[in-house]
């Protein structure tokens, strides 16, 4: 079943010089067209400017898009009603790449994981804990850190209460935005595992946004190759890796330092 | 050896009590090689090779061991000392060419700056084709253009040739590279690892390599050394490290890397059991 389809979307940005200066165009998303199907993970790589982030953020709703459609579940999002909007933000949600600046550090933990909720549902607050506290014990976070800050957390925790906090409004579609990049290689994989196990447990769908092939071959089902806005390949794992056909992927799958005596 | 580090110790103070970030290391470095240290945040990789260039600062201090480069102690020698050698014999390249380069001057006059320092006996004309020379080398686009630019026009992997060919203008005998390549996208990184093997093959320099990529370790390293919270767990040629690890946690670092044909896909990655103090295990020193 595809849940979204998305066809020639395209963002462009106006950007001046200076103040007479006649606007450049910068095509951050070129007419790219794709579709996410249930339950699968689905990777976008590229390097920094492709346009991997300006996807993601069209797709949240984030930014407005300069052209395109993106339907979810067969209706164009960019022209939801308020109400479609809440119900939309229920079933999508995303985790972002820096567990340091993504969470309010002014906010306690339980209050952080139950933002969604007091946005997007009419439950009353002991119900709103009650699920909370469920949400922190899977993705292995401790009941007492319920009223603990940010600050008190290390990386990989914080990247736990951010997975929490998307997972709450249990989502069909989770957009993962390089969310381990910013982690030591031990805590990575602790993360990886965890998204994987949820992913089961849930039948979850990832939009999984990343600029290391390792990881995205790891965890992938279909991959797409973004290049300067555009989308230069698209196939499944298995055929990415053993047969790239554009130029670029040959380039990028070169360049992954490998472990090989 | 160019490097001997001998059971340093490096500790920082708080009002509570003592961190000791850097415990009992010793390491050496041959002419002409690249040793990396590999380790996670907080193993202290960094705060050796910040001990190394002489630039630990209050509330840390070096509380015991030996630096010897070329024979002398680093550690007991005075701050005028190591200001002339620091630029000129060891150089340094930072992880971060956004925040290592001074914003509000020009490419040219900070490159310029360490020949002004360190090599006196030239004059500006003589510096300005140094400079060139150095921006060639390490194959930046239109040298005599980017002279007279401002950081902030460069992309990031530009800074880090900038970074690179102000460490290089003095032919360092120890180029100390703390996390170069970690900000810059893999393409920009396969080509800044390629322009240091280049130079190291030219000019003969020792690499001190920090990095927490066990994938740039393997493509770079003769040596390896493995640190974790502060001790050296194990050392060995990369060749022995990667095809027959002996420590725990280098296991379970190694392991915790997916790594196309070694660990299927989609299955559980091993981690690193951070309820286990692997220090209790015996170090591994070949």
């Amino acid at each position: 079943m595809t849940l979204f389809e998305i066809k020639n979307l395209q963002k462009h940005y106006e950007v001046k010089k200076s103040l007479f200066a006649k606007p450049s165009l910068i095509k951050a998303v070129n007419e790219i067209s794709f579709e996410v199907k249930k339950g699968e993970i689905l990777s976008i790589v590229g390097e920094s400017g492709c346009g991997k982030s300006t996807t993601a953020k069209l797709l949240m709703i984030i930014e407005k898009p300069t052209g395109g459609e993106i339907f979810f579940e067969g209706k164009d999002i960019t022209k939801f009603s308020e109400a479609e909007l809440k119900e939309y933000r229920k079933k999508v949600q995303i985790i972002f790449q820096d567990p340091y600046s993504s969470l309010n550090p002014r906010w306690k933990v339980g209050k952080i994981i139950a933002e969604p909720l007091l946005l997007n549902s009419d439950l009353n607050d002991k119900q709103i804990k009650e699920k909370v506290l469920a949400i922190m014990q899977k993705v292995g976070l401790k009941k007492e850190w319920y009223e603990r800050y940010p600050h008190q957390f290390s990386g990989g925790q914080r990247q736990r209460i951010g997975i929490a906090r998307a997972l709450v409004v249990e989502p069909e579609v989770i957009i993962c935005d390089e969310p381990v990049s910013a982690l030591d290689v031990s805590i990575q994989a602790q993360v990886l595992n965890l998204l994987l196990d949820l992913q089961e447990e849930f039948n979850l769908t990832y939009l999984f946004i990343s600029h290391d092939l390792s990881v995205v071959e790891h965890i992938s089902d279909r991959i797409i190759v973004m290049y300067f806005g555009d989308i230069v390949e698209s196939s499944d794992v298995d055929s990415l890796f053993t047969n790239p056909t554009h130029e670029y992927t040959q380039t990028l799958l070169k360049a992954i330092p490998k472990i090989a005596f | 050896m160019l490097l001997h580090v001998k059971n340093l110790v490096t500790c920082f103070y708080s009002d509570e009590d003592v961190n000791r970030a850097v415990d009992d290391v010793s390491f050496s470095i041959p002419e002409g090689k690249t040793v990396c240290i590999v380790g996670e945040s907080g193993s202290g990789k960094s705060i050796t090779s910040l001990s190394i260039m002489g630039l630990i600062e209050k509330p840390g201090k070096i509380e015991g061991g030996e630096i010897l480069f070329e024979g002398v102690d680093l550690v007991q020698s005075s701050p005028k000392y190591m200001r002339s050698i620091r630029g000129s014999k060891i150089a340094i390249i930072f992880q971060e060419p956004m925040t290592s380069l001074n914003p509000s001057y020009t490419v040219g006059y900070q490159l310029d700056e360490v020949l002004r320092l360190h090599q006196k006996h030239l004059d500006k004309k003589a510096r300005y084709e140094k400079v060139i020379e150095a921006l060639k080398l390490v194959g930046m686009p239109y040298p005599e253009e980017k002279y007279n630019e401002y950081p902030f026009k460069l992309s990031g992997g530009q800074r880090q040739r900038v970074m690179i060919a102000m460490a290089m203008t003095c032919e360092p005998k120890l180029l100390i590279a703390d996390e170069p390549t970690t900000a810059l996208d893999v393409t920009i990184q396969a080509q800044v690892l390629e322009l240091m093997a280049k130079l190291q093959h030219e000019k003969g320099t020792s690499i001190l390599f920090i990095t927490h990529d066990l994938g740039v370790v393997a493509g770079i390293a003769d040596e390896v050394v493995v640190m974790y919270r502060g001790h050296v767990v194990e050392k060995a040629s990369a060749k022995e490290l990667f095809t027959d690890p002996r420590h725990p946690y280098t296991k379970a670092l190694l392991n915790s890397i997916p790594t196309p044909g070694r660990v299927k896909r989609k299955s559980r990655l091993e981690t690193v059991d951070e309820s286990i103090d692997y220090l209790q295990f015996p170090k591994e020193i070949r």
